[in-house]
């Protein structure tokens, strides 16, 4: 399922820091990850998650390090701040609240339109 | 996890990516235009990413080929990419670079409002709506033209000789004791020769009914040219050049009727010397005379110069006939009397002469409209080209420039701070409506000296003085020309007053004991000195002369002593007259 590019505006940072509590990780791994946790619901395209990582780095909700793997690979792993942590906490409690009500929303709606038009 | 089985040694194999992905990190990271060291890493993490993806989905049995196209379409679009990654990357940047930034941004906007004020400014034009020539013009233009002296005046001033240099230069200082027999009369005599022929053509031009210039016409600067063209002055380039249709018309108008009038008067002067050297006395008066409606004629016009010359060849022209009559007092004939008693100096009436400022004021606003924008409803804004130009044209120019930064910031600070054309106008009026209440005022009445309080009160703020300028570039001196004027009317009326003691010392053998005695058959009315407002003071000598004199500016009586006291100021004798 695809999901529109404005409805996930919002989510991605929330994801991507939500991941990046559990550990580190890397771009790759990032992808991967936010692709099979959501059963592909939230695909993380590529040319985005970059931006979206620098972002957060900007923003000092996450840090990048370079680190080398047992390959001799070098993979830049990112992990979350404490004030990534912070904000994760926060953007949770309202993305709960939010899930509640939209919940609440959807099943309401055929009443509330019964009531608002009876002809219908 | 990651070593994959990869064709050949997985991890060696992905070291260096194949085309097609090493070809979408460079699109990408070339997009970005990030700094070097940025591009580097953003390089850096694609690259590893792409090697992670291909160990990745060759570790989950894909082909190489098949797992180097599926990460190549994943990745989407690489424009769009390199975009939020510049984006990303920029707000990433350390907060130095930021503040460097903005505040390149902010200086970049306020010079680019600066320079859009400033283009705004100078990209003004004067738009002249009204035609102040034609106006000034109008009253001039309502006398038939051949009751006018101008046009008879030019023809004869175009041959006229000018006074020689060496003459010139002495004349303040010497002019008095110039007669037959002195060292510079021979120069003298040759100029009187030059000119002789034309004294008919200047008479008749000196007994038409009004001056008759016509302002601002081509005409004046023709006859310029051919005037300077007749007296062999080749540098006549300023003359030739065309007219600046953005100079403000009335004042940049050429008057070349003063110098030669000027010099008019003053040839008749040398001239009555001369016939009266030779015991003419009716041919002397008759240059006088001629002179002295010159410059009688000049009173009548609109603009401050004009009456002062006007002023200075009555000054001079009076000075002379008291000169003569005091010369001639005890051989005067009664035909020679006559001729007196029945000259222009006796029918005129200078207690009736006005200053004319009317030409001033339309002088003002002609450069109102040459100096401002112009929005249909009387506001508008300083053009700083057009000011420039009017500070060039005056000489005092200097101090109203502030002198921060230079003459062209100078200029620019004063345009910026300057009034607007309304509040310029209106402020000209007022101050205008204030001098002139003053200076209507008896010369006598101590209030006259607050003449300047409007224009001083201004003068006194720095801000308030470059608001208005304009007002102390195109401001006359009011009331330094008002005095002269006056002066001049009081020097015609004591010649007058001579005459008429000469006239009464005729029928009665001797003076009046006071002037009152000479009205009504003498004098229509009790002279009063412009002074004092008193009569002027008079009194019989033991001898049987008499002593006329006005207390002049300082308004103390010196006995008639024309040595200036220590503030310049003396008493104006107007009998006895012997030259000086």
């Amino acid at each position: 399922m695809k999901i529109e590019r404005e409805l996930l505006k919002g989510v991605l940072p929330l994801a991507v820091l939500r991941l990046l509590r559990q550990r580190a990780m890397y771009g790759y791994e990032l992808v991967e990850e936010v692709s099979k946790r959501t059963d592909g619901v939230l695909n993380l395209g590529q040319s985005t998650l970059y931006p979206l990582l620098y972002n957060l780095e900007a923003q000092g909700l996450i840090e990048g390090e370079w680190n080398q793997t047992d390959s001799a690979r070098k993979r830049k792993y990112y992990k979350l701040t404490d004030k990534g942590l912070k904000r994760l906490e926060r953007d949770l409690t309202q993305w709960e609240a939010l899930v509640r009500g939209m919940g609440q929303l959807v099943s309401d709606a055929p009443q509330a339109r019964l009531v608002a038009n009876p002809a219908w | 996890m990651v070593s994959a089985a990869v064709p050949g040694n997985g991890d060696t194999a992905v070291e260096t990516l194949p085309a097609p992905l090493s070809g979408l990190v460079d699109r990408v990271v070339r997009g970005t235009r990030l700094w070097p060291s940025e591009k580097r890493d953003v390089r850096a993490e694609l690259e590893s990413h792409f090697r992670e993806g291909l160990i990745e989905l060759i570790d989950q049995g894909l082909e190489f080929e098949q797992a180097v196209k599926i990460l190549g379409e994943e990745f989407g679009d690489p424009d769009l990419a390199a975009r939020l990654i510049r984006r990303g990357k920029k707000r990433g940047r350390p907060m130095i670079w930021k503040v460097f930034v903005h505040t390149l941004v902010v200086t970049a906007i306020g010079a680019g409002g600066a320079g859009g004020y400033i283009g705004w400014l100078y990209g003004s034009k004067p738009n002249p709506t009204v035609d102040y020539v034609e106006i000034i013009n109008a009253p001039v233009e309502a006398v038939p033209i051949e009751d006018r002296a101008w046009p008879v005046l030019k023809d004869v001033f175009l041959d006229f000789q000018l006074m020689p240099e060496a003459l010139k230069e002495s004349w303040k200082t010497e002019s008095g004791q110039w007669q037959p027999g002195h060292e510079k009369w021979p120069l003298i005599e040759e100029w009187l020769q030059a000119n002789r022929p034309l004294i008919p053509l200047i008479d008749k031009g000196a007994n038409k009914r009004t001056w008759g210039f016509v302002y601002g016409t081509p005409e004046s600067i023709e006859y310029m040219i051919e005037r300077e063209r007749r007296l062999g002055n080749e540098d006549i380039a300023h003359l030739t050049q065309p007219r600046d249709p953005m100079d403000p018309a009335l004042l940049t108008m050429m008057l070349p009727s003063l110098r030669d009038v000027r010099g008019a008067a003053r040839f008749l002067a040398m001239d009555a010397r001369d016939h009266a050297a030779r015991g003419d006395f009716a041919a002397a008066w008759g240059s006088l005379e001629t002179a002295y409606r010159l410059g009688y004629l000049l009173y009548d016009t609109q603009t401050l110069i004009e009456q002062l010359v006007a002023a200075a060849i009555t000054n001079l022209a009076t000075q002379e006939m008291r000169a003569l009559l005091y010369d001639h007092r005890d051989r005067l004939t009664p035909d020679e009397f006559a001729i007196v008693l029945d000259s222009s100096l006796m029918s005129s009436r200078p207690q009736e002469l006005h200053w004319n400022v009317d030409g001033e004021i339309l002088m003002f606003m002609d450069t109102v409209q040459y100096l401002f924008t112009d929005d249909g409803q009387g506001n508008g804004r300083l053009i700083p080209e057009q000011y420039a130009k009017i500070l060039g044209f005056m000489e005092d120019s200097s101090d109203l420039l502030p002198d921060f930064f230079g003459p062209d910031a100078g200029l620019l600070a004063a345009v910026a701070v300057h009034a607007d054309r309304r509040e310029t106008v209106a402020t000209y009026e007022e101050v205008w409506e204030r001098m002139y209440e003053y200076l209507c005022l008896p010369l006598h009445d101590p209030r006259r000296a607050l003449y300047l309080e409007p224009l001083e009160e201004l003068r006194s703020d720095p801000i308030q003085k470059q608001r208005y300028g304009m007002l102390f570039l195109t401001l006359p001196d009011l009331g330094r020309a008002d005095q002269l004027l006056r002066e001049g009317a009081m020097n015609i009326v004591g010649a007058q007053t001579v005459v008429q003691l000469l006239a009464y010392r005729s029928d009665h053998g001797r003076f009046p004991a006071s002037l009152g005695e000479l009205v009504p058959t003498y004098a229509p009315l009790a002279v009063r000195d412009v002074y004092s407002g008193a009569p002027p003071r008079y009194f019989v000598t033991d001898r049987g002369d008499m002593m006329l004199y006005s207390l002049g500016r300082n308004l103390r009586d010196d006995g008639g002593s024309t040595e200036p006291a220590e503030d310049g100021s003396a008493d104006i004798l107007y009998w006895p007259a012997p030259r000086k």
